[in-house]
């Protein structure tokens, strides 16, 4: 408090005469009891007044802006305005409560200042009260606590029995001290009283789990949660109780009635409810209605957005005081603010728990298999999608682990191109324990995998550019990858050609692409077998064969993948096009364990094959010892 | 413009509505009939119109031959306005609809009379002809009912509240009956009325029936995690909302 305001004390003796004056003079309203509950309401006598209240059923905003309140009457064609301020002191009222007028002076002056409530808060005299009697579920000493009350005009500080210090912050409250015996308040005093204040803070039962500055951020993440929303407002009513009790809800519908004359009438606001199925419902016409918040998740989720996050900006706090009104009122006790934040942290809670198990970077996922067939004599193609339904996102080139519980992992170039998203191929080589054992599986059947894994080709340096593919045996698999995508976005390509070697004509793979692009004006596709069957009409020979029958220019950007003892041969004859090494890139194979750039085992001096490759720039890895 | 000639009829019900209708006072009744021209009425008149601008139907369909008499009213009104309870939501009589021996237990061995026979189940009018507004409460509330000939009388859609009574009670300031140990119904009730009751201590029975998405479910976990019986909670305050109920 500033030293600039002004602190009187008076004696618990004097008090009453205080109040008698008071209500002589002016129109006093307070809290009084209803049963063993509270309202504010009129004093007619000093014992009506129950500054020994925990809290009222509604907060003081009543008195200024009305559950209904006249905007204008009509007659005919003449109308007028209802505005018609009445003079009050209202007293007793909790800090909590003074700062929630605050947030209501501050909604209703924002844009074009409506008078309708300001006239009738400027005719009022506001006096707080310290909290003598904590409500239940209160909260307030746990959220907004950087926002204090401000806007009142005087402040009583109930010191035990020897009476109250009246902290008076405006002319206001000022002109109150003539109803009674008030002198100076003496420091030892006025300290007391902040201390009484103070302490009275750190007494709630109920408090937040998190700090109100981190309060917007934590709400704001989960609002497309639906699940938790949908958790939340399970039990809820949809009756607007929370908003109706609630000190800052603000919103109001407007409805025109006819008097009995049907001449006369009047425009009426009423208090209006987010809560209630109606509030965001607009009507189409013949019978029909659009609902813009139309599950109790939606409607749960808009308060609670409305009161932690949306009005922070302009309230420099959330659109809440803490007074636990909401809590009490409900009759499913699923508004307490305090237990939907406390819900939100449980999540952080299980989403942390979740997080560290997903960084076990050894966690695969489980793959449904789709399509499986035997598509050479140790080859065996499969179609897979994730159990979960998730999409896949990945580089043609990229890899995957590919495991069998009990029989271990291996890395698996992904044959199929990331712009077919639901599902994924993977050709398997049954070479080892883990590919026997993968080839044996069947349709319906489920694998692990972990990935993608690695750098692909890069896409970005080949888009605009001619383009060859020269594939080897089982190379043409990663390749696929490519060749599928550049076949799916083909305006984004120049020329594009594709060589295919394999030893013999039953080592082929994909017969169906092989036919396909060979009839394609899409890409021009070149094929050869080292030996064969005089049944064999197409081309015999090395790969290195087929460069007689494309003219390729030295800007052409080429991709390499196949046995090792390929590369150096494609590599000679691409020099003999002047082709720069940096435009050619090479898909290398080394015995891989973990994928991840850990394990070691693929390493070539300071390069992990896993992780900075598979695909490299040949530009980058000819000087290195053990590459090719 | 003339006065729009207006008819009141009475099916199952008790007339308790009509009734409601001179409870206005002198001086407003007679206003309102500066107003309405009222052509037929069984309560005060004997007068038959051949057409009617606005038809108030009280009380329940639940005999086979109310469906002909509904017809023929439809069929003579330009608008048809289901006035009460009875006519709008079932009310009381539709407390028969999940029994299978009303007959017996209310007329005893006169049971089978012919003239006391009626359907199985009491439905409101719009089960048999089409309504076009709907006045609820036992009885009717006859402020909301002004403002409903006050709507149409200027070529107006009448409001009718879809929100609980709990919203009327919070702003009456009415300490909850959940709050005192009573049970009541006001989460899942069409407001409209003010919520006198649950203000002079009687807890809602939903006489206006349920809101258009009432939650159920939730109103009976609500009624057992307040001491009540879980077939008690089931069946709580079906007096008024029995053919509203989602097992209907």
């Amino acid at each position: 408090m500033s030293d600039s305001e002004k602190r009187y004390f008076i004696k618990d003796y004097d008090f009453s005469s205080f109040l008698n004056n008071l209500m002589e003079s002016e129109n006093l309203v307070g809290p009084i009891a209803k049963k063993n509950k509270f309202v504010f309401g009129k004093i007619n006598k000093t014992e009506d007044l129950r500054l020994d209240y925990d809290i009222t059923i509604l907060p003081p905003k009543k008195f200024f802006f009305p559950p209904a309140q006249k905007l204008i009457e009509f007659d005919g064609e003449n109308y007028r305005d209802c505005i018609d301020p009445q003079k009050m002191v209202l007293f007793g009222v909790h800090f909590y409560d003074i700062k929630s007028l605050d947030m209501t002076d501050f909604f209703f002056s924002e844009g074009q200042p409506d008078n309708n409530y300001l006239a009738n808060r400027e005719a009022a005299t506001v006096i707080g009260s310290s909290v003598q009697k904590i409500s239940e579920r209160a909260f307030w000493g746990s959220i907004g606590r950087d926002v204090k009350p401000k806007g009142h005009d005087g402040f009583l500080t109930r010191l035990g029995d020897t009476g109250y210090v009246y902290d008076v912050t405006s002319y206001k409250g000022e002109a109150l001290l003539t109803y009674g015996n008030f002198r100076n308040a003496t420091k030892e005093e006025i300290s007391k009283a902040e201390k009484v204040n103070e302490d009275i803070m750190h007494q709630c039962n109920a408090q937040l789990p998190f700090p109100t500055d981190k309060l917007a951020e934590k709400v704001r993440a989960e609002f497309k949660n639906e699940e938790l929303w949908d958790e939340l407002a399970e039990k809820c009513f949809s009756c607007g109780t929370c908003n109706t009790v609630c000190p800052t809800c603000y919103c109001f519908d407007v409805h025109d009635k006819w008097n009995l004359d049907q001449k006369s009438g009047s425009r009426i606001r009423y208090w209006d409810a987010c809560l209630t199925s109606e509030f965001a419902q607009v009507s189409l016409g013949s019978g029909t209605s659009e609902n813009f918040r139309n599950t109790r998740g939606e409607r749960f989720r808009h308060r609670i957005m409305r009161k932690a996050v949306y009005l922070n900006d302009k309230l420099g706090g959330p659109a809440c005081v803490g007074c636990g009104r909401c809590s009490t009122s409900c009759t499913a006790d699923i508004a307490d603010p305090v237990g939907v934040y406390n819900r939100i942290m449980e999540l952080e809670k299980e989403a942390e728990i979740a997080a560290r198990k997903s960084q076990n970077i050894f966690m695969p996922r489980k793959a449904m298999i789709l399509r499986a067939e035997q598509t050479t004599a140790t080859e065996r193609h499969f179609t897979l999608k994730m159990a979960d339904g998730s999409s896949v996102h990945f580089e043609p080139g990229q890899m995957l682990e590919v495991s069998l519980f009990g029989y271990g992992e291996i890395p698996i170039g992904y044959a199929s191109s990331p712009t077919r998203t639901r599902t994924f191929d993977i050709v398997v080589r049954s070479v080892g324990r883990v590919s026997k054992a993968l080839n044996k599986l069947e349709v319906g059947d489920s694998m692990f995998v972990r990935g993608p894994l690695g750098h692909g080709f890069p896409l970005d340096k080949l888009r605009g550019q001619n383009i060859l593919i020269v594939a080897g045996g089982i190379g043409l698999c990663p390749t696929r990858s490519l060749i599928q995508y550049i076949l799916d976005r083909r305006d984004e390509f120049y020329n594009f050609s594709l060589f295919y070697g394999t030893r013999s004509p039953s080592e082929r793979m994909f017969l169906e692409d092989l036919k396909s692009w060979d009839k394609s004006p899409e890409i021009d596709f070149f094929e050869t077998v080292d030996t064969a069957e005089k049944s064999w009409k197409g081309n015999i020979g090395v790969i290195t064969t087929l460069f007689k029958k494309k003219a390729l220019t030295p800007d052409t950007r080429v991709i390499i993948c196949g046995p090792p003892i390929m590369y150096k041969f494609v590599i000679k004859e691409l020099d003999t096009l002047d082709i720069d090494h940096g435009n050619i890139y090479v898909d290398l194979e080394r015995r891989m364990k973990c994928g991840i750039g850990k394990c070691g085992h693929c390493q070539i001096n300071d390069k992990y094959v896993c992780k900075d490759g598979p695909v490299f720039p040949f530009s980058e890895i000819e000087d290195l010892e053990e590459a090719l | 413009m003339a006065k729009p000639k207006v008819g009141f009829f009475d099916f199952s019900s008790c007339e308790g509505c009509q009734i409601e209708l001179t409870n206005y006072g002198d001086a407003d009744f007679v206003e309102l009939l500066n107003h309405i021209d009222i052509v037929e009425f069984r309560e005060a008149m004997s007068e038959k119109a051949e057409h009617l601008d606005i038809a108030c139907i009280e009380g329940s369909f639940t005999r086979k031959e109310e469906r002909t008499r509904l017809e023929a009213i439809r069929k003579r009104s330009d608008v048809v306005i289901s006035f009460g309870a009875c006519a709008s939501t079932g009310g009381i009589n539709a407390l028969k609809n999940h029994q299978t021996d009303f007959q017996e237990y209310v007329y005893g061995k006169d049971a089978g009379a012919a003239h006391l026979q009626s359907n199985a189940k009491a439905l409101p009018i719009d089960g048999a002809i089409k309504v076009d507004y709907k006045v609820f409460g036992c009885p009717m509330d006859k402020y909301e009912f002004l403002n409903i000939i006050s709507s149409l009388l200027h070529g107006k859609t009448p409001e009718i509240p879809d929100y609980p009574v709990c919203v009327e009670c919070k702003r009456n300031e009415t300490i909850c009956r959940f709050q005192e140990g009573d049970h009541c119904m006001g989460m899942v009730a069409r407001a409209g009325c003010g919520a006198p009751c649950p203000e002079a201590g009687i807890p809602c029975e939903a006489c206006r029936g349920f809101i258009s998405n009432p939650n159920e479910a939730s109103l009976v976990q609500v009624l057992i995690e307040n001491g009540m019986p879980e077939e008690r909670a089931r069946n709580k305050s079906r007096i008024f909302t029995n053919a509203m109920r989602s097992d209907a």
